[in-house]
């Protein structure tokens, strides 16, 4: 059981890769949250919604490792530091993707502000790397704006979007990046009880709706569950906090694909 | 970087939200004016609530049979209301309902002659001048044609509108309307003019309009112009209370009547209407190559008259309309009979397509009509019966019941006669010619708890006789069901479901044609959150789907984010910003988008784009307000944009607008 458990939890797929057109995001309660971006206020922030960062209390850094399909050759890293100052969130971003072969690279400088403790705006640039053996790297320029509004004690909602300006990767056939819409609301249910949806849509696909729930069970765990529409999956995870280090862990099924999972680890710095 | 913000208090921009509300739930691209004027009407005299009976009680928007009944029994036991905040004694007037209503409800005597002196009444007029410039950035075909190419647009691409309405107390209303087209050539032939004199409550002459003005009564049926509510979420919306003579001031350029007509007070229960109208409107002319005699087949209701062709259709047919209605009010029994004579200089002559047999062609035509309304303990019965020539009769019979202060229903059966003809009705239906339909609607609006409502409508109908496109008897559905939260001031969302199935012929060019069921269905989620008292911001996220029987199913879905801000005191910002990915225009989506005074558009999108506007009004000063628009959609996967000669080459539109009001 408790290998089923673990295989459940540490092996398996998930569809990050921003290339392909599917909206990136870091970090593994976000994965156990059916791949929602919107519940973490946490360095991933610098990745999953830039418009988050003032509202951090902290500084911190965070540490996410995707493996996909069990297999080495898809995995993903990322690094992500966040800076609330005043009004203010700085955030930085390092992404790897990919193999020798091929492989994605990305790295991305945000600013966020908050106008007040309702509403806050962000915006980043990301310098996005593709390179594949024997053919060379080729990067673009591509921008991303946010939005987020915290409307009650309960209710908070937001709006991304991911290169509008739709960048080119190449002339040949004006292949471009994706853009991709993101809408979220998180709804809190009760100090214990915490509940998003969201709906992505991407030029590329069709729309994706993804929700999830956070349950702390005590102070300090979470144990997760959420889904994803658009290639269905069910995703689950927990995570706990120690001290200003906290450790997370997520798993997403594909019925077909079969399992993927997340590793993560934040460090709030200046407590 | 920091935000200086104000609340927003201005009166006018709330009554403006509140139209809003009503026309954001439309699907529908036609004029708005019309409504505006209608629920702006209301705004200048509201209903006065100590005086007014149930019939006036009923024109307050959203009001039911039951809160009506709860006004009277209140007035009756403990005396006219001396606060609008003694509402809240009564069961049903909740804080939000009657914030809701406030704008359109009053205690106090309105200014009449008797209590004002003339002098005074002068004073209290206001006069309102708006000046309005719109350009498509983009330079379509039709510009771009030889000379020598009679569709080749003669004008400028500037659209230019000048309005004037001026009222002196509330008796004398003066409204003066002019219009040029994108296109169109600034003369006397393109240009289009049009205007009103209206006096109110002289004596015993309840209005006298001179110039261009909008006549409708009872449900719409026998005679009705200008725009009325269908079906939509205002699920109880189903009666007709607007009645009577009212200012024409849309820009539509056939669809008004162009004349005078008085209504008189004859005895203190009776109040005759009577008017007489001729003018001139577009149509396509058709010559009887035997008799030599002209004919119309169709009217054209475009209003362009950009190139040689157009101009050619306008004002092809002159059009008489004389008519009278005779309404007379007992307690609560409200009781019109209606006759209009109808008469083009030029004979209707359609076609002899099947689907027109039973058209009734010539020059004359008459209508006659009796409509009843009847208020009685928690429900209203209303309705109209309505022939042409005595033989084919017609009717809409509905009533509004309200089952406890949870629950209210809307019920409705109308027959309207597959040879029943009128010149201008807008009675509820499927179809808007009033004629070939049997159906039945039911509506509800449930409070199932506190802050949620629930409402929901079934339409079933059915077109015993063929139609355009349709060459057999068919038949259709419509159904809604909406759930509504609201947090008063904090935030509010709907969610909306609505499925629709219409036969039509099947698609595609057959040798003989069969119906094809076209079902679509709307997904929609909608939240407007107030994050400041000058800061609301509104999302949206929608799905449609569209499934023909024998043909393919297609899909569409659209998404957008609204910034509402108050920058300051004189300045006020609304921008939104808006993807859609729609397969095709089945499945087209509709999106309601914030515009200048008297503009009012609810557009539908199809293909894949990216669409953003940025609306900013300024007030200059105590007397002067000007407004500035830019928007523009980028398509993803177009190179042309349009349709026929307003087709741009590219995949961007853009469109930059600038009005000014002034006041005095």
């Amino acid at each position: 059981m408790l290998k089923l458990l673990l295989k459940l939890l540490f092996i398996g797929p998930c569809f990050v890769a921003q290339a392909a057109g599917y909206l990136p995001f870091a970090g593994a309660e976000a994965m156990a949250m059916g791949n929602s971006t919107l519940p973490g206020q946490n360095a991933f922030t610098a990745i999953n919604n830039h418009s988050l960062m003032p509202w951090q209390k902290h500084k911190g850094i965070g540490i996410s490792l995707t493996n996909r399909f069990g297999m080495a050759d898809v995995n993903r890293a990322v690094v992500a530091g966040v800076v609330p100052y005043k009004n203010f969130g700085y955030g930085m971003k390092l992404t790897h993707y990919g193999n020798n072969a091929y492989s994605e690279q990305s790295i991305g400088l945000s600013v966020a502000h908050a106008f007040n403790e309702k509403l806050a705006i962000g915006c980043g640039a990301d310098y996005q790397s593709i390179a594949i053996a024997g053919y060379g790297h080729r990067g673009v320029v591509m921008a991303e704006i946010s939005l987020s509004a915290k409307v009650s004690e309960q209710l908070l909602m937001a709006c991304r979007v991911y290169n509008p300006t739709r960048a080119k990767f190449s002339d040949y056939s004006d292949e471009r990046l994706a853009t991709i819409w993101q809408m979220g609301l998180q709804y809190k249910v009760n100090a214990q009880v915490k509940t998003v949806v969201e709906v992505e849509k991407s030029n590329a696909f069709a729309a994706n709706i993804k929700g999830g729930v956070d349950y702390t069970p005590a102070k300090d765990v979470h144990l997760r569950m959420g889904f994803s529409t658009l290639q269905p999956q069910f995703t689950f995870g927990f995570g706990f906090k120690y001290k200003q280090c906290q450790f997370e862990a997520a798993s997403a099924i594909h019925q077909t694909l079969g399992v993927s999972s997340n590793l993560s680890v934040l460090f709030e710095v200046g407590h | 970087m920091s935000l200086n913000i104000h609340a927003q208090t201005n009166d006018a921009d709330e009554a403006r939200d509140l139209i809003e509300k009503y026309i954001e739930n439309s699907e529908s691209t036609v004029d708005y004016t019309d409504l505006y004027d209608q629920i702006d009407a209301l705004l200048k005299v509201p209903v006065n609530i100590n005086t007014a009976g149930a019939d006036g009680l009923m024109k307050i928007p959203l009001m039911t049979p039951q809160k009506i009944q709860e006004i009277i029994t209140h007035r009756n036991r403990y005396g006219n209301f001396t606060s609008i905040y003694e509402l809240q004694q009564l069961e049903g007037f909740d804080k939000a309902f009657i914030q809701m209503i406030l704008p359109f409800i009053s205690i106090d005597q309105p200014l009449t002659f008797k209590n004002i002196g003339s002098r005074q009444l002068l004073k209290a007029g206001t006069h309102e001048m708006i000046g309005l410039v719109t350009q498509r950035l983009e330079q379509s075909k039709g510009y771009t044609l030889s000379d020598s190419n009679p569709n080749k647009y003669l004008g400028s691409a500037q659209r230019a509108v000048l309005r004037y309405k001026g009222t002196i107390g509330e008796h004398l209303q003066i409204n003066l309307t002019t219009e040029k087209d994108a296109g169109e050539q600034l003369n006397t032939r393109t240009l289009f003019i049009s205007g009103a004199v209206f006096l109110k409550d002289i004596k015993r002459f309840k209005l006298i309009a001179i110039g261009d003005y909008q006549a409708a009564f009872g449900q719409g049926l026998t005679f009705g112009s200008g725009l009325a509510f269908g079906k939509s979420p205002f699920v109880l919306n189903v009666l007709r209370t607007q009645n009577g003579l009212r200012a024409y001031r849309s820009l539509n350029e056939n669809e008004f009547l162009r004349g005078a007509g008085i209504t008189y007070q004859l005895h203190k229960h009776v109040t005759l209407t009577s008017f007489y109208s001729s003018n001139k409107i577009d149509a396509t002319v058709t010559a009887d190559s035997l008799q030599n005699e002209e004919g119309f087949s169709g009217f054209v209701t475009s209003g362009y008259y950009r190139n040689t062709n157009e101009i050619s259709k306008r004002h092809a047919i002159t059009r008489r309309l004389i008519g009278s209605h005779l309404t007379m009010q007992y307690q609560h029994l409200e009781l019109g009979l209606t006759a209009v004579n109808t008469r083009y200089d030029k004979a209707l002559t359609t076609g002899n397509e099947p689907y027109q047999l039973y058209t009734t062609q010539g020059n004359t035509f008459y209508n006659f009509g009796m409509d009843y309304k009847w208020y009685y303990h928690n429900m209203v019965v209303f309705g109209e019966w309505s022939t042409n020539a005595f033989n084919h009769l017609s009717t809409v019979n509905g009533a509004l019941i309200s089952l406890g202060k949870q629950l209210d229903i809307s019920v409705l059966y109308r027959h309207y006669d597959k040879s029943y003809q009128t010149s201008i009705s807008n009675a509820i239906g499927e179809y808007t010619d009033n004629k070939n339909e049997n159906g039945c609607y039911a509506g509800f609006a449930l409070t199932p708890a506190k802050n949620f409502k629930l409402n929901g409508y079934l339409d079933v109908y059915r077109a015993p006789w063929l139609r355009y496109g349709v060459d057999a008897a068919s038949s259709g559905k419509d159904a809604l069901l909406e759930l509504q939260y609201s947090k008063r001031k904090k935030y509010n969302w709907y969610l909306r479901y609505r499925n629709e199935h219409k036969q039509k012929n099947e698609d595609g060019t057959q040798i003989l044609n069969r119906m094809e069921d076209n079902e679509r269905s709307i997904w929609r989620f909608h939240i407007e959150t107030n994050v400041s008292p000058a800061i609301t911001l509104r999302n949206r996220v929608e799905w449609t789907k569209s499934v023909l029987q024998y043909g393919q199913t297609t899909r569409g879905f659209l998404m957008f984010q609204d910034v509402v801000m108050a920058a300051s005191r004189q300045l006020k910002i609304t921008a939104r910003l808006m993807y859609f990915d729609v397969d095709d225009f089945n499945a087209r989506v509709f999106a309601y988008e914030s515009d200048m005074l008297y503009a009012f558009s609810v557009p539908a999108f199809q293909n894949r784009g990216t669409r953003f506007y940025v609306l900013a009004k300024y007030k200059l000063n105590k007397n002067a307000d000007i407004w500035m628009r830019f928007a523009r959609t980028a398509y993803e996967n177009q190179n042309a944009v349009g349709s026929g000669y307003d087709t741009i080459s590219g995949n961007r539109a853009s469109d930059i607008k600038l009005q000014i009001k002034w006041t005095l």
